[in-house]
């Protein structure tokens, strides 16, 4: 539920940023960071944030758990989906620390 | 006990896949793309928020033929992950998940609605 719920999000705020982006395509540096500024999109933008972590992280996991197996690549897929699984956090950690930067820096 | 030494047929090129299969497949890998693309997109916003120089040079960027292609590889992996997601939440309310031709054809449909928008993408990018 939670993975469909943060897709819904994620789709809503890309189509919103494309709109922006389609609707004014010479905006100026000042329009766009007036855009991110205001409370109810930078709401919306932490809301991605958490969604997009969330909804990585379990569609990556799925992969993870259905590809490597004991039965496909042998008895070290354990190890493998565990270093694979650490990996990933890794990242998604790093993108939510980037994206928080972003967001408090507005 | 279970026979752990049972057959199983791990050949998967032998196997021949319905459209629907393909179509669940690259879900998958279009989802996986997406933890990549993410990081550039991450990092386009904050290059485009930083200042006004960087903003500029966002623009400089994204103004590159080079650049526009790969925006456009971007943004083809995100319609056709959007449309296969979409199909799947009309899917679990009910609808059109009660045969495997019902499945078939909205995974046409699907893939019909993401070349539409593909294409619109595509004049919107490049013209």
């Amino acid at each position: 539920m939670v993975q469909r719920i943060g897709g819904i999000v994620i789709f809503l705020y890309a189509l919103f940023i494309l709109w922006n982006l389609f609707v004014n395509e010479s905006m100026s540096y000042f329009e766009w960071r007036q855009l991110f500024e205001s409370k109810i999109v930078k709401f919306f933008s932490w809301v991605t944030v958490f969604s997009l972590i969330s909804h990585a992280w379990i569609g990556i996991h799925c992969v993870i758990s259905d590809y490597i197996t004991v039965r496909l690549i042998g008895p070290k897929a354990l190890v493998i989906r565990k270093i694979f699984m650490s990996f990933l956090t890794v990242i998604l950690v790093v993108y939510f620390l980037w994206s928080a930067l972003i967001l408090w820096g507005l | 006990m279970v026979n752990k030494n049972r057959p199983v047929n791990l050949d998967i090129a032998t196997f021949r896949l319905p459209i629907t299969a393909y179509v669940s497949i690259l879900h998958r890998v279009s989802g996986v793309a997406n933890v990549f693309i993410s990081l550039a997109l991450i990092w386009l916003l904050s290059q485009s928020l930083a200042s006004e120089d960087s903003y500029e040079y966002v623009i400089e960027l994204t103004n590159l033929t080079f650049v526009k292609v790969l925006l456009f590889l971007i943004l083809a992996n995100l319609i056709y992950h959007s449309c296969a997601g979409i199909r799947h939440l009309i899917m679990d309310m009910g609808v059109g998940e009660d045969s495997f031709k019902s499945g078939k054809i909205s995974a046409f449909v699907m893939i019909a609605v993401a070349m539409i928008l593909l294409t619109l993408s595509f004049f919107w990018l490049f013209l």
